[in-house]
Order: C-alpha cells, then sequence, then structure tokens
C-alpha cells in the first residue's frame, strides 16, 4: 500500500513529501529547509494507484 | 574566453545534488506524482533497483553480491507518473528501472547465481560480481557496468578474471555521456579462487563483489558509491565480503553484506540492499539476498 505524506517542519515551516509504502520508516524526519526541527505529519492520502504490474 | 561545461570527473558525485535546493519530495512507492500548481520543471534524480545477490552452486561456486542501481538526474519537465525499480530477486536478478519524465535510471546487475558463474551486466547501473570458484583458474567475471539517460557509449567493462590471483575484476566509474543524465557505474568485480575480487567502486554505484573459493577470506567487499553500493560476495564456506557504502550509509557488514543504498544502510550477513538502490549480499547456500527498491527525488 503506497501511502501519500505530507509533512511541515516545526521550524521554518518547509513543507515535504514522501511517497512511500505504508510499512516503510521517513527517510528524510529532520527538516530539509533549515535543519532545526524535524517534521511533524499533516496529512496523509492512501494512493489507488498501487498496482503490481507485470513485466 | 571558454567556458567548462562538464565537471571534473572528481566533483561530479557531489555535485549531482544541487545545491542550495530543497529537497521537496522523496518518492519510494507508487506511479503518481503529484506537484503544485503551476509547477512546469523540476530536478528530478532517479535511482534504479539494485541487483539480488547470487546463490551458491552446491557451495562450490560462492555467489557474488549484486550491483548497485543506477543513477540519472537532471532538470526536467514536470510529468504526474513514475516508475520505482523493485531491487532484484535473491537468486541474482537484475534490478528494476526508475523512471520519471525523460529520465530513466537502470538497475544494478545481479550476482552470479548458481549454473552461471558471470555476473550480469547492468543497464545503467553497476555490474553485478561473478562466482568464486576453488581449485579453479579461470572464474566468473564481473558484469559489466551500464550506462544511463540517452548515453549511447558503454561504460567500462568488467574484467574476465582467469588468474588465481586477486584482482579487482570490475572496471572502474566512467561517465556515460557529456550530458546531464550521464551516470556512472561501476563494473562488477569477478570471483577468483584464491580471493574474491572487490566490485568496482569510485563513482555513482559500486559493483557487486565477485564470490570467492577460499573460506575466510574478505577481500571481496562490494564497491561504494555516492549514490548506492554493492552488495559483497559470499566466501566458501566462510567469509566474504562487506557491503559497498554510498554516501549516507554503511554497507552491510559481514560475508555478503548488502549494499548500501541512499536512503538506508545495506543489511549484515547475506543482507538485502539498503532503500535507494543498495545492492544484495551474495551467498554461499542456497538463499542470497534481495536488492533495494530505486527512489527518485525531486527538487523545485
Amino acid at each position: 500500500m503506497t501511502v501519500r505524506y505530507e509533512y511541515k517542519s516545526a521550524c521554518c515551516g518547509h513543507e515535504y513529501i514522501e511517497q512511500r509504502g505504508a510499512d516503510e520508516p521517513m527517510y528524510f524526519p529532520t527538516c530539509n529547509q533549515c535543519g532545526n526541527a524535524d517534521y511533524e505529519l499533516v496529512n496523509q492520502t492512501v494512493l489507488a494507484d498501487d498496482v503490481e504490474v507485470s513485466p | 574566453m571558454g567556458s567548462t561545461i562538464i565537471p571534473a570527473t572528481s566533483t561530479l558525485s557531489a555535485g549531482v545534488v544541487p545545491y542550495g535546493f530543497t529537497l521537496q519530495q522523496t518518492i519510494t512507492s507508487g506511479t503518481t506524482v503529484t506537484l503544485p500548481t503551476g509547477t512546469n520543471w523540476v530536478y528530478a534524480i532517479c535511482i534504479g533497483g539494485g541487483g539480488g545477490g547470487g546463490i551458491t552452486n552446491g557451495n562450490s561456486t560462492p555467489g557474488g553480491g549484486g550491483g548497485g542501481g543506477g543513477v540519472a538526474f537532471g532538470w526536467v519537465p514536470a510529468s504526474s507518473t513514475c516508475t520505482i525499480g523493485a531491487g532484484g530477486s535473491n537468486v541474482g536478478g537484475n534490478g528494476g528501472s526508475t523512471t520519471y519524465s525523460i529520465l530513466q535510471a537502470g538497475g544494478g546487475g545481479g550476482g552470479s547465481p548458481a549454473g552461471n558463474p558471470n555476473g550480469s551486466d547492468a543497464v545503467g547501473g553497476a555490474g553485478g560480481g561473478g562466482a568464486g570458484n576453488p581449485g579453479v583458474s579461470t572464474v566468473g567475471k564481473g558484469g559489466n557496468g551500464g550506462y544511463s539517460g540517452y548515453g549511447t557509449v558503454p561504460i567500462y567493462a568488467g574484467a574476465l578474471v582467469t588468474s588465481t590471483t586477486a584482482l579487482n575484476g570490475g572496471g572502474q566509474s566512467g561517465v556515460g555521456n557529456n550530458n546531464s543524465t550521464a551516470t556512472y557505474a561501476g563494473g562488477g568485480a569477478g570471483g577468483n579462487n584464491a580471493s574474491g575480487a572487490a566490485g568496482g567502486t569510485g563513482g555513482l554505484s559500486g559493483g557487486g563483489g565477485g564470490g570467492n573459493g577460499q573460506s575466510g577470506i574478505t577481500t571481496n567487499v562490494g564497491g561504494s558509491g555516492y549514490f548506492t553500493g554493492g552488495g559483497g560476495g559470499a566466501g566458501y564456506s566462510t567469509g566474504g565480503g562487506a557491503g559497498g557504502a554510498s554516501s549516507k550509509y554503511a554497507g552491510g557488514t559481514g560475508g555478503g553484506g548488502g549494499g548500501a543504498g541512499y536512503l538506508a544502510a545495506g543489511g549484515t550477513g547475506v543482507g538485502a540492499g539498503g532503500s535507494g538502490g543498495g545492492g544484495g549480499g551474495g551467498s554461499g547456500g542456497s538463499t542470497a539476498a534481495v536488492g533495494g527498491n530505486g527512489c527518485i527525488l525531486l527538487y523545485y
């Protein structure tokens, strides 16, 4: 299951998105803009396009 | 007055990540991409899936490690679709390609599986490691490193290892083409019956280490790369090489350690490749390790 996670940093308000499997960890938890705080989750959406396609 | 368009080889790797730009999206799954309204161009980095580690052939030809996934990057027209390359299977499968807009990053080559002593050639990524074989002087060659983007000139081929002397069978990294999507790919290392050969290193993607035919050998490490490391090769009965590192994470320790990806470290001891294109570790048994899935990084 693919989930689109939308984050906003508590420091400078940078908005950042990770689109990953529900069982995967967050890859960049600290603000990519200034690095002074971690991101906070503001929204998440399960995507409907997560289908396996045979080669 | 002339100007320098193509950066020197020694600095291009680090320069792939655009200085002063902020990472806006990391994508490891799914087939759709949502961008802010009005975004027409983005700077994208695509990383292919890592190659899977090879397995043994009755414990006589320990498997090679998978090569790290290839990398393609540049300013591209915005697109709403993508493909994330899956890591190669645990029987030496090649990694899948990651695509976004006009970019395509090939997967890493698989390590030598049973019945095939040669590591797999990569299509855009680094080559897989060849197999070791005790008591035999001619063993598997390392897989060729691939090329990426719009390149038409293959990168250095992995060398055919025909000696009992330890050799670095993999070709070192080379640039694929003089455009913004060119990539580097270290060739996979050939196995050796005296000492496993290390995977090619020094570019964006590291090659898989070759399997070795002697117990306790640990020199057959996976090659390191700026984005993806190759998996370590397996040893005969015991030993084997560690996985290669990326610029952000370490490869897995122990025989057949997984190569690091750009997003995660490699697994230990016949370990899976790290997320973001790490190569899987080779195995002296019947089950090796899968490569890490690819990813897309977007800046805009």
